[in-house]
């Protein structure tokens, strides 16, 4: 089930319905409804996945209760071990089963050897890579003592699959989200009004920015080998949009929902193409999974601390596995390994945390220097995420070499309607920047609540405007 | 908790009477030419285009109406030089509306001889892709679409087609015909196919001998709701399954969730309309892949019956003959080849005037 889809516009109202009519006074209910309204809305797409939901639920709460029964460091460490194997498992197996073995061929035939192995014709089970990670963080931090077990297992289940972040994060940690499953929920109206809110931005962002976008995107990238430069750098500019429209505002829904029913998630994006540097932008985009692979990969390997080269080994390895985690393809990889060439001299330099503000705060507009600072943070994003979006490396540096290239014709049509949506859109986000997203001040902005209604109509009937040319969300995939 | 319900079910009730209001807007057959001519459903903007600017073909014509069955499936040029005066103005996709639609633009300004209506192998579901571009709110409502969920997914294609609508006449567009014209003026609506279907596919699909698991769906309500490699099941198990299929069906054949019987509304009154104008009506089974075969080891028939069916339905005994790769352009449809030897078996049913 997608969250722009008919059948999700039904499940929703019945499932808050049942919450907080039916089971309203009743704690444990509530989590068993969130649990099976989770297994329902992933089984929708295919049921035969839920055991893997199952199953990694049921490993990592046996290992937290056994991290919690003993204090034997071997024993506390085989079992971290177990959880990590089992989770990044399942992941390897139906992420990167095939890439390694095509990979392992093509690397035995460059050397003249001939090495058969089997591929398997495996569909990549939806939103794989986000709840693992979030059951790791669970033993993690259980592991690491930071958290006390929990010993309710319908809770922890409600933790793992629950469905608004369930397919495409925000990756949340234990730390954060669990808890909420054992506090008594009451509905508070502004909470509610805040999530609907979200939720009417984050589908304004995948309707009608992202779709929109993508129509254009999928013609020029399938076709680049016809276009000349101009067209070309217009499909990765309108890529950018729809990549930031489809995550975020899957996000923006997700995060709304979970306040529909007395939850609060982390924020996952922060404005990030509005970015002074890379680092800035590194911090405001996909925060869930940049701060997990921070906590969980980068500080323990000593992140920014030690020798020249240790900060360039772990620069290159954080970037490369988010890269990795992405998808099973090099142009992942290539995109992470770009964006640590990105971000290394400002490591290097110690400037990677010049820019932990937001840009132009209290002024309405930036300053030259700060514009320069946005459209070259925003164009080098640009060429990493050609590879993001390309087929295969070759693809992609063909993409590169056509940009350059002497056809300089602009011979591609398109609605001049999409440039005024875009560019409300960024005028939009530009003015709710300092926000946790682009419309949550809009009651302080447009102080007459009729204007304000005015608003989310227009809002509303844009998105019904632009409704049937749905796609899946991007991140599905990963 | 009340007062949010009491704000959203405003916003929401809102939106519907705006979605209602915009749905209310009828376009012109220009916006519609502009809105198929370049896609998959160009035969529409044919079919305005015909009924528009070229009545001498409609008049005293048999006419033929359907989905992309028709289209490729009856060979009006070859009709026609058999001395049958006849038309094909099939579009692509299922929905008897778009047969509805398309009878009344054609009694308003033409008189044929008679309107020849697709015969599916089982009642149509849902609504055509394009029905919000044809129809008003209240005019498919008034011709039997009750409310449910295909209404309301009408209801939000067509808000979004008349804001487009709004902008398409605020910039004063007119449709570009060029590249079209030869297209547009052509005298014979079948569309042909000269592609042939793949191997694999073709022996997948038909249905000789033991027939197809595809046919044997279709015909389960003539085998007690039960396959045949289900025979030898234990009674309770066959009992378990007859029940839920037949659950099924009745819990699927209403109009309360999406259109089952309202499908069947459209075609009636299609007809009901022909007849008040004293057109003839009748129609017509075209085959698909799987009728081509024999032998069967269950019940079979190569449509479902409905009462419809009393005005007259063209069906041949045998599409054996069909019987070759040569003839199919895929599993559901015809190509050229086989629409010529298919077109030729029906031309004495069309000549026999007692029809």
């Amino acid at each position: 089930m997608i969250f722009n889809s008919f059948d999700f516009a039904i499940f929703l109202p019945i499932v808050f319905f049942l919450y907080w009519f039916v089971t309203k006074n009743n704690l444990k209910l509530q989590n068993l409804l969130i649990v099976a309204a989770s297994y329902v809305f992933y089984g929708w797409w295919d049921y035969r996945f839920l055991s893997l939901i199952a199953f990694s639920s049921i490993v990592d709460y046996s290992i937290g209760i056994a991290l919690n029964n003993t204090e034997k460091k071997s024993s506390r460490k085989i079992l971290l071990i177990t959880s990590l194997c089992t989770n990044l498992g399942l992941l390897g197996f139906f992420k990167y089963y095939n890439f390694f073995v095509s990979n392992f061929e093509s690397a035995f035939s460059f050397f003249g050897y001939k090495f058969e192995g089997y591929t398997l014709d495996i569909i990549l089970p939806v939103g794989i890579s986000f709840y693992t990670f979030q059951t790791l963080s669970y033993t993690i931090d259980v592991y690491r003592k930071n958290l006390n077990p929990t010993k309710d297992f319908i809770a922890f289940s409600a933790f793992v699959s629950f469905f608004p972040q369930l397919v495409a994060g925000p990756i949340e940690r234990a730390s954060n989200l669990l808890p909420q499953f054992f506090k008594k929920r009451n509905f508070n109206y502004n909470f509610a009004v805040d999530g609907t809110r979200q939720i009417l931005w984050g589908l304004f962002k995948k309707v009608v920015i992202a779709d929109q976008c993508a129509i254009y995107v999928n013609t020029i990238f399938d076709n680049s080998e016809h276009y000349g430069g101009v067209v070309l750098i217009l499909g990765a500019l309108l890529f950018a949009f729809q990549i930031y429209g489809d995550f975020s505002g899957y996000s923006d829904i997700a995060i709304g929902i979970s306040k529909l029913f007395g939850f609060n998630l982390m924020q996952n994006f922060a404005f990030p193409y509005f970015s002074r540097d890379i680092a800035e932008f590194w911090r405001r985009w996909h925060i869930s999974l940049s701060t997990w692979f921070r906590d969980y990969l980068y500080i323990p390997l000593g992140g920014s601390r030690g020798s020249l080269g240790k900060k360039i080994r772990n620069t290159f390895i954080i970037f490369l596995v988010s890269g990795f985690w992405h998808g099973a393809n090099w142009t992942f990889i290539v995109w992470g390994g770009l964006n640590a060439l990105y971000f290394l001299p400002l490591l290097l330099t110690k400037k990677n945390r010049h820019n932990l503000d937001t840009v132009a705060e209290n002024r309405l507009l930036p300053t030259p220097k700060e514009l320069l600072q946005l459209l070259t943070t925003f164009s080098i994003t640009l060429i990493a995420w050609i590879f993001f979006r390309a087929e295969n490396i070759g693809h992609a540096f063909s993409y590169l070499k056509n940009i350059f290239s002497s056809n300089s014709s602009m011979n591609f049509e398109m609605e001049y309607s999409i440039f005024i949506l875009l560019l409300f859109f960024l005028v939009i986000e530009w003015l709710g920047r300092t926000k946790l997203y682009a419309i949550a001040s809009v009651e302080q902005t447009l102080k007459s609540k009729s204007i304000r209604w005015v608003f989310y109509l227009v809002l509303c009937f844009t998105i019904i405007g632009y409704m049937d040319n749905q796609q899946d969300f991007i991140y599905f995939q990963f | 908790m009340k007062r949010y319900l009491k704000e959203l079910s405003i916003i929401v009730f809102i939106v519907f009477i705006g979605t209602y209001i915009l749905s209310e807007k009828s376009f012109s057959d220009d916006f519609i030419i502009y809105k198929t001519i370049d896609t998959h459903y160009k035969k529409v903007a044919w079919n305005l285009n015909t009924i528009n600017n070229r009545k001498e073909l409609l008049d005293n014509s048999t006419i033929f109406l359907g989905s992309s069955i028709v289209q490729g499936g009856i060979n009006d040029s070859l009709l026609n030089s058999a001395g049958i005066k006849a038309i094909n103005m099939g579009v692509p996709h299922n929905g008897n509306e778009l047969t509805l639609y398309f009878q009344n633009r054609i009694l308003k300004s033409s008189t044929p001889k008679k309107i020849i209506y697709l015969k599916g192998k089982i009642p149509y579901s849902g609504l055509h892709k394009l029905t919000p571009l044809l129809y008003t709110s209240s005019q498919l409502l008034k011709n039997g679409q009750t409310i449910n969920f295909d209404y309301l997914n009408f209801l939000f294609k067509k808000s979004k087609l008349s804001l487009e609508y709004f902008a398409y006449n605020l910039m004063g567009r007119k449709t570009d015909y060029d590249g079209h014209e030869s297209f547009l003026s052509k005298s014979f609506g079948q569309i042909n196919v000269t592609n042939e279907i793949l191997e694999s596919d073709y022996y997948k699909y038909i249905g000789t001998g033991e027939g197809t698991r595809v046919d044997e769906n279709f015909n389960l309500y003539l085998n007690d709701y039960l396959y045949k490699t289900e025979k030898n099941d234990s009674k309770i198990v066959k009992t378990l399954k007859r029940f839920k299929r037949k659950t099924t069906q009745l819990i699927l054949k209403n109009n309360f969730f999406f259109n089952i019987e309202n499908q069947q509304k459209f075609i009636r009154n299609a007809a009901e309309n022909a007849k008040k104008r004293e057109v003839n009506n009748e129609m017509i089974y075209i085959p698909i892949l799987i009728d081509v075969g024999s032998n069967y080891s269950y019940s079979r028939s190569y449509y479902k019956k409905d009462p419809l069916d009393d005005n007259g339905i063209i069906h041949l005994d045998s599409y054996n003959f069909l019987a070759n790769r040569d003839y199919w352009d895929d599993k559901d449809h015809l190509n050229q080849r086989g629409s010529e030897l298919f077109t030729e078996r029906i031309i004495p049913y069309l000549k026999d005037n007692n029809r």
